[in-house]
């Protein structure tokens, strides 16, 4: 397996690297790279130019003072599950014991598992759940903040580098989960939900059978409203399964549309219902 | 569990053969230090690429390499027309009046797969002849294709080869007849569908191939990790008439094979050609995306069974009529897996009066099929552990008691059966029993209906699958078309320091000869398997041999390093009573010392050894040194058989299936080393769950085939429990019946009996493998909308 030739390059600064690409439009740049070298190796990408970020200083996990966490885009995956704590980032512990396996997760970054949200994938759907921003630092404008969830469905048009997401600090009396069904063979999602649930607000993203990581507000809501009502399974069900019916899945060989479809209510109903019965009894 | 590896009817033996021995070949894997062809590289090496069909079936109407035979570095690149004197690759096993259609070396104008070759560059890097390759220009004018074999058989299906009247490339149709006599008066019959899903063979490492053309002696050198080192040499020497004898095979450390290394493809014969071509040394290492595409497939093969049984149960008639995809072209096994390797044993190991079986093997637009492991005998044991189920099921009798009221007797074998099988011998009530026993069957019975009132679906299912193994004679194999030899060859040599050398015709890709081989000569020869090394691989080092392929490499590789070692042991004796004066039976032996009159006079082992190699004190007619070759021809075949059990639940919600035991219980007759016997159950099981569960390489619509193979990590599979029963074969001097295929053979039937067993109450009659939890669910759901169990 091997590529087509490329130069390469490893920069010492963000604005070093981004200058790379405005030079080149067509570089790619190098963060894990589990996604870019094998479409690199399998010669389904031919990028002029790698543009390495492992020296651009983006490797640190701040806490800011309201306990929120910035992530660099070169933090690895593993990185960050062991560096928070279990209380406070239930969802990000959760993630990362079932994100592909140890060696994807000591090399592959959370941000570039954002910037890449494959539709299978885990971490996307964890950080539309945090409420998640990014910082990027764009060709014209500068650096500048916007939403995760803003960021996959409008991205910037101009060139940019992300340097870093964002984190807010979670609700303290919320429950936080991701479950995930597996595919058997590969370890992507067939199915899979991130949610942030406190008794006044519900965040639920799902991956794993959808054209693209998303939130799913008509069930966030309805979820809102059943908290502290007496769990009710068949209304549970219900709303999941009006809440599914207008999203559009994919499917593959192993586990067809329909059947992920099929599976993510029977997750959802699971994990919903639990995490009503906690915010009942807390 | 028990932890010794000495349980049931396995002992730990006084001797070597027997001994649950670590293997002595894994020190050197463990470190990495062993060396597999990609490994060698030579002084003057060039590198192949090749550039392979992206259809299914195309006209090609241009090929441009112009660009790419410019570039500074590459050596040639070639095309079709530079082949078009080279005969297409013949098949080694051609059933007779079969229509052979061997691959060409490079696609003639068409292409017939996906991955089929069309031009390969050769270069003095690997980088390089990648990125000429890239440069390469071929246009095709896509054709109609067709991939399922079925579809083939239709009237107006695209036909593969245009001087064939169909795509129907062989027909084999063995059994004793009458079934439609005996069938139409039988009080019960049932009719339905059954299919082995194509799979991938896997091994860790690829195929590598390193041709070194010698231009000054004219001799070449074959490095490649293959299972046959010296049929390929035949093979290759045929195919391009290069003397057999300036030819050498070299298969170093070889990465596993699973049945997929031992053909004759078309890479090995473009790089011995090439290498001819430039005089240079030419290697190509196999890509995963290739190995998908262009090393050959396994099974492949749908059943349509119709089965009559009386009113207790008992086999009336059986009548299965099958069709097995053999791919675009017939490779080297092709016609002969999919029909002799099943037909004969479509039977399993009951008694059926009326047995008449009709297998087709057609072309497609697909990779060519061929052996894996099993190689027929998981299609046929598949066929009939289903339909005995199936059977139970519909009279409503347990799996296990169907069984026995069909079983062969013990005293009934030895037999052959009507559709040719040689059943050498087997306790079938017994090996069930065990299983039986040690799966908790019974109680595993009684949880299941206390369950199941709250929903829970638990099943469990049996395999009593039977095969045969390590193949010969000759010329049983010259009956059914398969040109290749019967026997296997061993020399051993003992040295002038009492050590030994075991030089096999066989050839170990993972099975561990170097250990038991070693212990098999050790236990003649009186000395500790450490030391004795075994030589394998090496067409120059090694008598003539076959190789390693049926489970064969015990029963008929070691059979022979058993006999040429009891003959080195014979003149070890006669040296011994000539070196003290004495008649051989009044010498007697403790450990290395040979002794006569209580120890008054003596003589080592290694001393005996040094003047049998310096001939100074031999009786001129013994001859010199210690060194016998045998060439072991069996007079038949063995017959391996066992009873595995299979425990799974099934979530009603979700269709997903959990294989929480699987129980095996193997008779593979005297077991040479429980360890490595262990490890055989271990990996054939992997392969036959993976079947049974997660693996499917039947080809997208597109015709090329999935790149993500759903092969089983450790964490897909259970904790094993595996024992042994041991019912000795006559028909070789270990008493031994090979064991390499065994739980590829017995898992898929096991664990699909399994499921069915949780689902028939719910309706549901067959499921397809592999057991998604999708195709599950569906099942359930279309068993309820039809109105559940009748």
């Amino acid at each position: 397996m091997i590529p087509a030739p490329f130069n390469y390059e490893r920069p010492n600064s963000p604005e070093a690297a981004l200058a790379l690409l405005t030079a080149t439009p067509d570089a790619a740049f190098l963060a894990g790279g589990h996604s870019l070298l094998t479409r690199l190796k399998r010669r389904e990408e031919r990028p002029p130019l790698v543009i390495d970020l492992s020296g651009t200083g983006l490797d640190k996990i701040q806490t800011t003072d309201d306990g929120g966490l910035i992530v660099g885009a070169m933090v690895s995956q593993a990185e960050l599950v062991n560096a928070v704590s279990e209380a406070d980032w239930t969802l990000l512990k959760n993630t990362g014991f079932s994100a592909g396996d140890p060696m994807i997760r000591h090399r592959g970054t959370i941000v570039g598992a954002m910037c890449e949200a494959d539709p299978r994938g885990d971490w996307a759907a964890t950080a539309l759940a945090l409420d998640a921003s990014v910082e990027l630092l764009l060709v014209n404008s500068g650096r500048h903040s916007i939403t995760y969830a803003d960021y996959l469905t409008a991205p910037p048009s101009e060139a940019h580098l992300v340097l870093s997401t964002s984190l807010p600090a979670q609700p303290k009396n919320a429950v936080q989960s991701y479950s995930k069904v597996k595919h058997i063979a590969v370890g992507w999602a067939v199915a899979s939900a991130a949610i942030v649930m406190s008794p006044d607000h519900v965040r639920i993203a799902l991956s794993g059978a959808l054209d693209a990581p998303q939130r799913v507000p008509t069930l966030e809501q309805a979820v809102v409203d059943m908290v502290s009502k007496t769990p009710d399974a068949q209304a549970v069900k219900a709303v999941i399964s009006e809440a599914l019916s207008g999203l559009h899945w994919q499917g593959d060989r192993y586990a067809p549309a329909d059947y992920r479809a099929h599976r993510m209510a029977v997750l959802l109903e699971d994990v919903i219902s639990d995490h009503l019965k906690l915010l009942t009894f807390s | 569990m028990s932890k010794t590896l000495y349980q049931g009817e396995v002992k730990e033996p006084d001797g070597w053969v027997g001994k649950a021995l670590p293997r002595m070949e894994d020190s050197k894997l463990l470190q990495g230090q062993g060396q597999y062809v990609d490994d060698i590289t030579l002084p003057g090496q060039l590198h192949a690429v090749f550039l392979r069909s992206p259809h299914p079936h195309a006209d090609i109407t241009s090929i441009d390499v112009s660009v790419a035979e410019s570039m500074e570095g590459v050596m040639a690149c070639l095309t079709g027309d530079d082949f078009s004197n080279t005969s297409p690759i013949k098949p080694n096993w051609v059933l007779p009046r079969a229509i052979a259609k061997g691959r060409p070396p490079i696609a003639q104008g068409r292409v017939r797969y996906v991955g089929e070759p069309v031009v390969v560059v050769i270069a003095k890097s690997e980088a390089l002849a990648r990125d000429a390759a890239d440069l390469v220009k071929v246009d095709y004018a896509p054709l109609p294709f067709v991939l399922d074999q079925d579809e083939a058989l239709e009237a107006n299906a695209p036909r593969l080869h245009e001087d064939m009247a169909s795509n129907e490339a062989a027909l084999f149709a063995p059994g004793n007849g009458g079934f439609d006599d005996a069938a139409g008066q039988a009080p019960h019959r049932f009719q339905f569908s059954l299919r082995n899903q194509r799979l991938i063979p896997f091994p860790i490492e690829g195929r590598c191939v390193n041709a070194d053309y010698e231009v000054s002696t004219g001799r070449m050198t074959l490095y490649i990790g293959h299972q046959l080192p010296h049929m390929i040499r035949r093979m290759m020497s045929e195919a391009i008439d290069f003397p057999e004898n300036k030819l050498r095979v070299v298969s170093p450390d070889v990465g596993g094979g699973f049945g997929a290394k031992m053909h004759f493809y078309q890479e090995e014969l473009i790089a011995a050609i090439a290498s001819i071509k430039l005089g240079r040394p030419v290697k190509w290492t196999e890509r995963r995306d290739e190995h998908v595409a262009a090393t050959t497939h396994g099974r492949d093969h749908t059943m349509d069974v119709d089965v009559a049984v009386d009113e207790d149960g008992k086999f009336i008639a059986l009548r299965v009529d099958s069709r097995a995809n053999i791919g675009a072209y017939m490779s080297s096994m092709g016609s002969g897996i999919p029909t002799v390797n099943v037909g004969l044993f479509v039977m399993g190991v009951y008694a059926i009066p009326h047995v008449e079986a009709r297998i087709r093997c057609v072309y497609t637009n697909t990779t060519p099929v061929d052996a894996y492991r099993g190689a027929g005998r998981p299609e046929a044991s598949y066929v009939i552990e289903r339909t005995i189920d199936r059977i139970g099921h519909e009279l409503g009798l347990d799996p296990a008691e169907i069984r026995r009221r069909n079983f062969l007797k013990d005293d009934e074998l030895p037999r052959r059966q009507p559709t040719g099988a040689m059943l050498d011998t087997g306790r079938y009530h017994h090996t069930l029993a065990e299983v039986v026993a040690q799966s908790d069957y019974e109680a595993f019975r009684l949880k299941q209906s206390d369950t199941r009132a709250s929903g829970r679906l638990l099943g469990q299912g049996i395999s009593n699958y039977t095969e045969t193994c390590g193949i010969g004679p000759g010329q049983i194999q010259a009956y059914v078309g398969f040109d290749r030899g019967g026997y296997e060859s061993a020399r051993v040599r003992m040295l002038s320091d009492g050590r030994a050398v075991v030089y096999s015709g066989s050839h170990s890709h993972g099975q561990g000869h170097v250990t038991t081989y070693a212990q098999i000569a050790a236990d003649e020869l009186g000395v500790s398997p450490d030391l004795i090394e075994v030589i394998q691989g090496d067409t120059d080092a090694v008598p003539q041999g076959i190789g390693t392929f049926n489970s064969r490499s015990v029963v008929v590789g070691g059979s022979a390093v058993k006999v040429a070692s009891s003959r080195i042991a014979e003149r070890i004796n006669v040296l011994a009573a000539h070196l003290l004066q004495a008649k051989q039976d009044e010498v007697s032996r403790n450990g290395d010392v040979f002794s006569v009159n209580d120890g008054e006079k003596s003589v080592t082992l290694r001393e005996i050894c040094k003047v049998a190699w310096n001939g100074h004190n031999v009786p001129f007619d013994f001859g010199i040194g210690l060194e016998e070759t045998e060439f072991y021809h069996p007079k038949s075949m063995s017959a391996p058989y066992g009873a595995h059990v299979a425990q799974v639940e099934i979530d009603p919600r979700t269709g997903e299936l959990s294989l929480d035991r699987y129980v095996a219980v193997d008779d593979c007759g005297r077991v040479i080393n429980p360890l490595l016997a262990r490890g055989q159950v271990h990996g054939g099981l992997a392969q036959g769950i993976g079947q049974a569960l997660y693996e499917d390489g039947t080809p997208l619509e597109n015709g090329s085939t999935p790149l993500e193979p759903s092969i089983p990590r450790f964490d897909m599979v259970p904790k094993y429990e595996s024992s042994h029963t041991v019912t000795e074969s006559w028909t070789n001097p270990l008493g031994a019946k090979g064991l390499g295929e065994a739980g590829t053979i017995a898992a898929p039937s096991a664990i699909v009996n399994a499921a069915i067993d949780a689902l028939w109450h719910l309706g549901v009659r067959e499921l397809e493998m592999p057991l998604t939890p999708a195709r599950i669910l569906a099942a359930i759901e279309q068993a309820q909308s039809s109105g559940g169990a009748k």
